[in-house]
């Protein structure tokens, strides 16, 4: 089987027209020659330069001894040829720096990358290097094109391809693990170890695949993360993909651990961009100090905001509720009302129903957008409403909440005060999200 | 301070009530955060003083009385300053032992480390099936009985995920200990003698003795402990500050998981050794708890027993499958999908059932097992213990968080200690002594 038969279709053609691809495993470790064939060491890493979207491979370095602390680097261009048994230079040893590699954009790959975690974009999970793919062109121009997560590259790594191999075909000649290499393109990779430099560039190519990542994929990679590369992946995005990626996270320590990774101006500015009851639920996670300082940072009507819904018990519907909804007098008319909510619709969430209240505030009756649409222009709003409409007290449980939205399968359902003032609304949602942890929490054994 | 800042100030104590009221100031607060905090150590202590703890210590006090007592101080000496290295590494890296050893050490290295680790943590999931068996023999149920619904009952556990709900129930059980304090208290053993015997070192240069302490160090400092160790601190999320609870819930467990061992080993050497009994069963071992409970000793020693067995049984395959998928980068997760996570569930499932499977041979010797597999942990420990040591004196890793000298000290002479103890006990027990 060559090496070809393993690679995705559109990579095939590419390595027809060329010379086809190497594992770095199969030139770490192996012996440097110099070109008078004398023995230098080791190669014991590759740089590449992670400008390029398929990295070349731009120096190397060489361990000397097991012991000798200091390893010679050298350029790859000096490289004459990689395919033997042993590496060949095609200049002299004393061509080699005795120094660590210190150019910006080029990273180490057996340090920054094998056996590291990285994110694979592509399908939304983090997973462990086993391997690097590169694309040969020529004799010793290498791109690094693919990294391999599959378990076959754990099988090269010791050493066993062959007798495994061997052995796999002769038990089970259909086996999947023979034709599959799990490869993941380059393009598709976000390392976590790299230094900030080399991380400032690949950022910029990889911000724009994570935006288009659903929040809910984000937020579960950014769980799936260990605490550092959480941190560093999270300070990465920009604040409306960290918003939404933060209100997807479902573990409330996991979400303050992120909040607080962050200065307070930008943590703030996190908090403005989501909805005020989901920050307002964050907030409460946090102690006390921290979550004041960061509502003094907040701009102030979203602060009032969140500071309104933080004065209400979690698990009641105060809690629950968002103050994001569009209440109108009951003296408009439909057009007046269409005309406020076009106004307010960018920055609601829900624009579904619309709730009249008279001049006290107090709640009187709800619409939906369907009544809206269909109803005469210059028609009060108060003809057409449904009067005395459902609804909660902001002390009322979670538990009955979820009863009254499940018995009267509403989208929105509104809160109001001891004077029957409207104070917010609970979308189904929120309520719906409450049923599956409550199930989640049972299954966990909360 | 901008006169708005002000007004904020003062709105907040008055209108924030609600969920900001429960959380209270000072003292308080200081101490649920350290509730939050404290456990990772403790419940470590507790899990090992499972099976294979119970009667390594039992064997310890029966056979030699209070003659290895003196190990103890440095056993905990030891004990502390590696699993406090465990939780720091954890803290500061944010990353569990497996994953640092597989990034910084390459793929042959994190193989070896964990088939040796898959190999011991089977023998201790046997022990902990054998304990279950031992336990409900007493009660008269045989073991082709208890341990496959044992098995099933740890399986369904995690599966089903109440495990955290029981979790709990298996740490009150732990008061078990009580007893063994009480019962040594009950017994008066000459405490003069007992003092000295645990600050003046002895030994014998006999394999049955050499095996037992290793077997002790072994049972105390468990391998797969600081795997499992450090996997919690991170899970915890500590954060460097908060750090020094982190240290006095290591401490604490510390404490807790030697002196567990000495009111073991004192009562043992009180009831058992006075009386020349040679524990061969499990009835045998309950008769040191005797001084408390009498006749019922048989039934107060088999339910404690029996739970330590079932708690240390559902936390050492799920936590192995855990650690050996977490080196190797296969998804784990208790949440995940059989078909998202095939290696994690295959490992865990293996080693309850291959547990589970060796008890059922008949004959199988139930207390020989749960002590030779402790053994096993004292000659890997070592080994493990040189990669502790590897990681946590790297600066690029630990940064000033590195060990000071003194841990270096104790750390490694522990290793040498534990290699050379191997190495004499080998070699005794090829030599026939």
């Amino acid at each position: 089987m060559t090496d070809s038969d393993l690679i995705p279709e559109d990579d095939r053609l590419l390595a027809d027209l060329q010379h086809g691809f190497l594992f770095l495993s199969s030139l770490l470790d192996k012996p440097v020659h110099d070109a008078d064939d004398v023995y230098v060491g080791r190669l014991y890493d590759l740089a590449v330069s992670v400008a390029s979207v398929f990295p070349p491979v731009v120096a190397f370095l060489v361990e000397r001894g097991r012991l000798d602390p200091f390893p010679l680097s050298g350029r790859w261009t000096d490289v004459a040829d990689v395919s033997g048994p042993i590496i060949r230079l095609g200049v002299g040893m004393r061509a080699l720096t005795p120094s660590r590699l210190d150019t910006p954009g080029e990273v180490l790959v057996r340090e920054t990358l094998l056996d590291k975690q990285i994110v694979d974009v592509n399908g939304a999970k983090v997973v462990r290097v086993n391997d690097l793919h590169f694309l040969k062109l020529g004799a010793c121009d290498l791109r690094l094109v693919h990294v391999d997560v599959g378990t076959r590259g754990l099988v090269r790594r010791m050493g066993w391809e062959r007798h495994i191999d061997a052995v796999v075909r002769r038990l089970v000649p259909r086996a999947r693990y023979l034709g599959a290499e799990r490869l993941i393109r380059w393009n598709y990779v976000q390392p976590l170890a790299l230094d900030d430099r080399a991380h400032s560039i690949r950022l910029s190519v990889m911000q724009r695949q994570l935006r288009e990542l659903h929040p809910a994929d984000i937020a579960e990679i950014l769980t799936d993360l260990d605490l550092h590369d959480r941190a560093s992946m999270f300070r990465s995005l920009d604040t409306e993909t960290a918003a939404d990626a933060l209100a997807e996270v479902d573990d409330p320590r996991i979400q303050s651990q992120l909040l607080d990774t962050l200065p307070e101006e930008q943590a703030a500015d996190i908090l403005e961009e989501m909805q005020p009851d989901e920050a307002a639920d964050l907030l409460g996670e946090l102690p006390p100090e921290k979550s004041t300082a960061l509502l003094r940072e907040m701009d102030r009507d979203e602060a009032e905001d969140v500071r309104e819904l933080l004065t209400y018990e979690p698990d009641t519907a105060g809690g629950m509720m968002t103050t994001d909804l569009v209440a109108v007098a009951d003296e408009l008319t439909v057009t007046q009302t269409l005309d406020r909510l076009r106004e307010l619709a960018p920055d609601i969430e829900n624009i579904y129903y619309v709730f009249v209240v008279d001049a006290a505030g107090r709640l009187v009756g709800v619409l939906n957008l369907r009544q809206l649409i269909l109803a005469e222009p210059s028609t009060p709003v108060r003809e057409i409403m449904i009067d005395d409409p459902v609804r909660v007290h902001h002390t009322d449980s979670r538990d009955s909440v979820a009863e009254i939205v499940e018995k009267y399968d509403l989208l929105a359902l509104p809160v109001v005060d001891d004077l029957g003032v409207l104070i917010g609304m609970i979308t189904v949602d929120d309520v719906v999200s409450h049923i599956a942890k409550q199930a989640w929490h049972r299954k966990l054994g909360y | 301070m901008a006169p708005e800042t002000r007004v904020l100030d003062r709105l907040v104590p008055s209108r924030i009530r609600g969920r900001w009221a429960q959380r209270r100031s000072g003292l308080l607060a200081r101490l649920t955060l350290m509730l939050a905090v404290i456990g990772p150590g403790v419940i470590t202590a507790n899990v090992d003083n499972d099976a294979g703890g119970i009667t390594t210590y039992t064997l310890a006090g029966a056979r030699f009385g209070y003659s290895l007592l003196w190990t103890l101080l440095p056993i905990t000496l030891a004990l502390i300053v590696i699993q406090e290295m465990c939780a720091r590494m954890g803290v500061v890296t944010g990353k569990g032992l497996a994953d640092l050893i597989r990034e910084q050490f390459g793929v042959r290295v994190t193989f070896y480390i964990m088939a040796a680790l898959l190999v011991t943590n089977l023998a201790n999931t046997i022990a902990e099936f054998a304990g279950v068996a031992a336990a409900l023999e007493i009660f008269g149920v045989s073991k082709y009985v208890s341990v496959p619904a044992a098995a099933l009952f740890v399986w369904w556990l995690i599966v089903y995920g109440t495990y955290r709900r029981v979790e709990n129930v298996f740490l009150v059980a732990c008061l078990f200990y009580v007893a063994y304090v009480v019962s040594g208290l009950l017994a008066h053993p000459p405490w003069g003698e007992v003092l000295v015997r645990m600050v003046v070192p002895e030994f014998h240069w006999r394999a049955d003795y050499v095996v037992m302490l290793v077997g002790l160090v072994g049972t105390t400092i468990a391998p797969w402990m600081q795997f499992y160790l450090q996997s919690a601190v991170v899970e915890k999320g500590v954060r460097l500050a908060d750090y020094r609870y982190t240290w006095y819930d290591v401490i604490v467990g510390c404490f807790i998981a030697v002196a567990v061992a000495m009111f073991i080993m004192v009562a043992c050497a009180a009831t058992l050794h006075q009386s020349h009994i040679v524990v061969e069963t499990a009835q045998d071992a309950a008769i040191a708890l005797a001084p408390l409970a009498g006749k019922y000793c048989a039934a107060l020693f088999a339910l404690g027993l029996f739970t330590a067995s079932l708690f240390a049984a559902s936390v050492l395959p799920l936590s192995t499958a855990y650690y050996v998928c977490e080196g190797f980068g296969w998804e784990t997760g208790i949440d995940k999908k059989l078909r998202e996570a095939p290696h994690f569930f295959g490992l865990y499932t293996a080693l309850i059932v291959l547990g589970g499977l060796f008890i059922l041979i008949p004959r199988f010797p139930l207390l020989g097992v749960m002590y030779v597999s402790q053994v096993l942990n004292g000659i890997l420990l070592p080994f493990v213990l040189i990669f502790i040591l590897l990681l946590v004196n790297r600066r690029d890793l630990m940064g000033r968080y590195v060990n000071t000298y003194l841990y270096n000290v104790v750390a490694w002479g522990t290793s040498a200690v534990m290699i050379g103890l191997t190495l004499v006990m080998v070699g005794a027990l090829l030599l026939g002594y």
